[in-house]
């Protein structure tokens, strides 16, 4: 008989076992007849051909089990059963998914993102070989004087590079940024579009590894300085997207930047680019794309340096040698052409700064990347927790279920059933709870995922993510349901199947043996876990509530922001934009307007000048002011602060003006006890002459470039050109509906420049804050499912104590027992879990804490009002879960109770 | 009691030999067989039928249901030539045995 034949029979029982059985009966039969031929009595006979038969049952089974795959039929029996079981406890099942699910879901959601962002490899082949180059900017270079490393090579080193590697990588140079280009294609009728462009040298595409859906993609020959053909390549979604997938955008130009490229293919299918969180939509060559200056400046930095490690090649064999190119180059260079602005020991650390290889397998480490890292695994945190008490909850369902079917695992074991067999009955049943939560976790996960990615983009930076269900986020459910399944389902397994047949055949069904023990342990794990979610969800929610009503220093409301642009750079003459803002100024429904270099609270996006400065009869300063130039107006138009002195007057734009403005931190750094009005500094600049300063006025602090905190020593310099600057615009009120007028107004009164980015400064802010506040919506909603978790299973132990004790209750009751006295014996019982929770909640809380201290803003974890407000919860949903089944113990009617069972 | 230990582990034969000699019986045709032609030998009545599944198992027998001379449904077991050929390994190797044991009870 095959194998086949064998599992045909244990999907068919009955058929089989039908035949065993004639066949057996035919035997008695034959038997018994021989034995009347030989003189026997037909009841004698019969006796005697049983007898000489043996057990037939047993006879049964054994040659069952060599007719089919007997495990297989205990399986499906088991499937069945447990079905069965489900549908019998069909709430308490249906509560179990419903939790089960959600946490299964949030956890496969939270695990896509993070994939996505940080895991995933690049779909190109052998990413694994994949490396970028990265370099250490000195700490002195930043304005909170940490080192920095910096991906940025110019286009002369990168060569070098590039030469120095060509044993043991590939190496090609792109040149990522996030943000968009105007770009008008021949077909669009006039209309500029925004797109993200990227460029990328001549072997770039093949080094990678990415081929042509269509067309051709850019070769060496378009990357050649001589200016090459210039070609563009459209992203596949780009194609779809812009143009519907016609073969006919193949051919077509586009004009970015001032220059005309043609698109000549498609790049194939799921490559879109390296920085994990952006789309690119095109990509040109390099050389024909940048500007001719910029890549010849051995000093600059428009290249990102990436390549391919031939195989069996360390990155530590290559960064050896590029270290040392690195190193030379620089040297030669400040030799060369030595800068002012650094000496000594500053220039050294700046000379032979380290170099490193970095693994690339993933992708660029992009702002969107480096932004969203922390606040998703602080959500991975969070739905971790909320998986444990949604397991812990199930737990106490099936310890609950287990205990109530003590009767029937003890009739079980005593008909002769395996203890193996009982543990994989309830194993099943844990699987099947944990199947089906699986599924709708996904759902919910597939349905979650796209909505977060879509709340972590704005209109200016739209973020992208490939979080559709792929293989990986199917293996990480599955395995994790596999996990819950065995955690919940285990512990239950073992107990149930470990009773005493005949201590707990002779209690009697609902009245199971002491098992309030594990219950009590897992009900404390649970209202811990809960404790623990809600404890770190406060700590997100107060941040955020602190962050967005900070005092900002200078008022939000109804100011818009334009950003300005030449609209042709090459005939663009310095304009301070002084007559632009009288003409804006004189508009009805304008408050006021003001000029500065960057937008407020321009988050990492913005490019902050740290000039280094030296006071009088001192040395240079270690520490680097910001440098923020403005124009007249800017304080009383932003609502900034007069501590002392004046603003600044037109004569200030002047070339050889001193004047400068300080804010109170500059003051408590660099002039403690003086008046800081009519002081000197000098600006040191790569210039050959140090820049002179007067202090002519002193502004408050405020958090100009960053919500989380007050700003160090600022300069505030006279505003010399308006292109690039934002225009920072108040009006009387409802702005939003003003900015199109507005728009027209500004290009009417300076038709030189055109205006490229609108935001209203509160959206400008909100959008900082993004990470805060996707972390508290989500925070708030899992500390609401924690505590409804919590509180349905506190709901569900107290309620099975409270049914097992009715007749002890009603013993009570009857012989005279206070009903308070009753209430409170069934409150205590849960009081010992909950506490003991709560304190296992709050230490495990305290301890996560640090986890997420980048994110936490005006509020600690130790403060009294941190960790009150989940302690209160708990305890308000614990009093509300267990007084219903005490009061209805207590109010059971003794004589009822007495006859229960 | 010796006897039906013995037997345990050469009823697999006996049940081959008899098939081969007798052609196809029903199971209680085999027990009767063997109990006719060796009145020391008795069949475990109880062991005789998984044995008999086994050996179809193995391939080594084929069983039918057939229709008796009074009009009764019973399992027919028939050798199959996997069958004939296994027969023949069992018996060497028994005879190998009890030549060796019988070896060793002359000689000991």
């Amino acid at each position: 008989m095959s194998w086949l034949s064998r599992i045909a029979n244990a999907f068919r029982p009955g058929s089989t076992a039908a035949g065993l059985d004639e066949e057996l009966q035919f035997h008695l039969d034959q038997r018994i007849a021989d034995l009347i031929r030989g003189g026997m009595l037909h009841r004698e006979a019969e006796l005697q051909a049983r007898r000489q038969l043996g057990n037939r049952l047993s006879l049964r089974e054994s040659s069952y089990e060599v007719k089919s795959a007997a495990w297989l039929d205990s399986l499906l029996r088991d499937f069945r059963f447990g079905l069965r079981m489900l549908a019998k406890y069909r709430i308490a099942s249906l509560a179990a998914i419903a939790s089960l699910a959600l946490a299964i879901g949030a956890c496969t959601a939270a695990f896509t993102l993070i994939d996505a962002l940080v895991f995933r490899p690049l779909p190109v082949p052998a990413s694994h070989q994949l490396i970028t180059i990265v370099h250490v900017f000195p700490a002195f270079f930043s304005p909170d004087n940490q080192p920095r490393e910096s991906d940025s090579f110019s286009y002369p080193l990168y060569g070098l590079l590039r030469d120095t590697a060509r044993e043991d990588a590939d190496l090609f140079a792109m040149s990522l940024h996030p943000g968009f280009q105007e770009a008008l294609f021949d077909d669009a009728g006039g209309a500029s579009e925004n797109v993200r462009a990227e460029s990328i040298s001549g072997r770039g595409f093949e080094i990678l590894g990415v081929k042509p859906a269509r067309g051709r993609l850019i070769q060496p020959a378009d990357d050649s300085l001589a200016g090459g053909h210039p070609v563009a390549v459209l992203s596949d979604a780009f194609w779809k997207r812009r143009f519907g997938a016609s073969p006919a955008a193949i051919g077509r130009w586009v004009t970015i930047g001032r220059k005309q490229f043609q698109i000549v293919g498609i790049a194939a299918g799921p490559f879109s680019g390296v920085q994990p969180g952006y789309l690119t939509d095109l990509w040109l060559p390099l050389s024909a794309a940048a500007d001719p200056r910029q890549l010849a400046d051995p000093d600059g930095g428009c290249c990102n340096i990436w390549g391919r490690l031939r195989s069996g090649v360390e990155p530590s064999r290559i960064r050896a040698q590029l270290q040392a190119v690195l190193t030379n180059f620089r040297r030669e260079r400040v030799r060369i052409n030595p800068p002012r602005s650094l000496h000594g020991e500053q220039l050294r650390q700046f000379t032979d700064a380290p170099l490193g290889v970095r693994d690339a397998s993933s992708g660029r480490d992009s702002l969107f990347r480096s932004q969203f890292r922390r606040p998703l695994q602080i959500l991975a945190l969070i739905c971790a927790l909320l998986l444990l008490v949604a397991c812990s909850n199930v737990a106490n369902l099936m310890i609950a279920r287990a205990s109530a079917r003590a009767a029937e695992m003890a009739l079980r074991i005593s008909l002769g059933a395996a203890r193996s067999r009982l543990i994989q009955q309830m194993l099943i049943e844990s699987a099947q709870l944990a199947a089906a939560a699986c599924g709708l976790g996904l759902l919910f996960a597939a349905l979650a995922a796209p909505s977060i990615v879509a709340y972590l983009g704005t209109t200016e930076f739209p973020a992208w993510l490939d979080v559709a269900l792929g293989s990986r986020t199917l293996l990480f459910a599955l395995s994790l349901s596999l996990l819950t399944a065995l955690l919940f389902g285990a512990v239950p397994a073992l107990r149930a199947s470990a009773v005493a047949p005949g201590a707990a055949l002779k209690t009697g069904g609902s009245h199971g043996a002491g098992r309030e023990g594990p219950l009590r342990w897992v009900l404390a794990a649970q209202v811990g876990f809960s404790v623990a979610v809600l404890f770190l969800s406060g700590l997100l929610l107060i941040s955020f509530r602190r962050l967005i009503a900070v005092d900002l220093g200078f008022a939000r409301d109804n100011v818009v922001l334009f950003d300005l642009r030449p609209r042709n750079p090459e005939t663009h003459r310095h304009d301070s934009g002084a007559q632009l803002l009288a003409a804006i100024r004189h508009l009805p429904a304008v408050e006021s307007a003001s000029l500065s270099q960057q937008r407020p609270v321009g988050g990492a996006m913005v490019w902050i000048m740290t000039p280094i400065i030296r006071l009088p009869g001192r040395a240079a300063e270690t520490v680097r002011p910001v440098e923020i130039p403005v124009s007249e107006g800017f304080f009383s138009a932003m609502g900034i602060r007069w501590i002392a002195g004046r603003d600044f007057v037109p004569e200030d734009i002047a070339r050889n003006s001193t004047a400068v403005i300080v804010n109170q931190a500059f003051v408590d750094k660099f002039l403690r006890g003086q008046n800081p009005i009519g002081q000197t500094f000098d600006k040191l600049t790569d210039d050959p002459e140090p820049v002179p300063q007067q202090i002519i006025g002193v502004v408050a602090n405020t958090r100009f470039n960053n919500l989380r905190e007050l700003e160090g020593p600022s300069i505030y310099s006279p505003l010399r050109d308006v292109a690039g600057a934002t225009l920072n615009i108040r009006t009387a009120s409802r702005s939003a509906s003003l900015i199109p007028w507005l728009r027209k107004e500004i290009e009417t009164a300076a038709p030189a420049l055109e205006v490229r980015g609108t935001i209203l400064l509160a959206d400008q802010i909100d959008n900082t804050l993004i990470g805060e506040r996707l972390l508290a919506l989500l925070a708030g909603f899992f500390s609401i499912v924690a505590l409804l978790l919590a509180g349905v299973g506190l709901y569900g132990v107290v309620n099975y104590a409270v049914i097992r004790r009715t007749r002890e209750i009603g013993i009570r009751i009857a012989l005279g027992a206070p009903r308070e006295e009753v209430v409170r014996s069934v409150v205590s019982g849960a009081a010992m879990p909950v506490i003991a929770g709560i304190v296992l909640g709050v230490a495990g809380g305290l301890g996560l804490a640090r986890y997420l201290a980048t994110q936490l803003f005006g509020v600690r974890p130790a403060d009294l009002a941190s960790i009150a407000a989940p302690v209160v919860c708990i305890l308000i949903a614990a009093v509300a879960a267990v007084l219903p089944p005490a009061v209805r113990a207590a109010s059971a009617d003794p004589l009822v109770a007495l006859r229960h069972e | 009691m010796a006897q039906q230990d013995a037997l345990q582990g050469a009823l697999p034969l006996l049940v081959l030999k008899i098939l081969d000699r007798r052609g196809p019986l029903h199971g209680y045709g085999i027990t009767a067989l063997i109990e006719a032609i060796s009145d020391q030998l008795r069949v475990e009545e109880g062991s005789l039928y998984p044995a008999l599944h086994r050996l179809e198992e193995s391939g080594w027998i084929h069983a039918q249901w057939t229709t008796t001379e009074n009009n009764r449904r019973a399992r027919v077991y028939k050798l199959t030539p996997a069958g004939r050929k296994q027969l023949a390994d069992e018996e060497r190797r028994w005879t190998s045995i009890a030549a060796a044991i019988g070896q060793v009870l002359e000689r000991a």
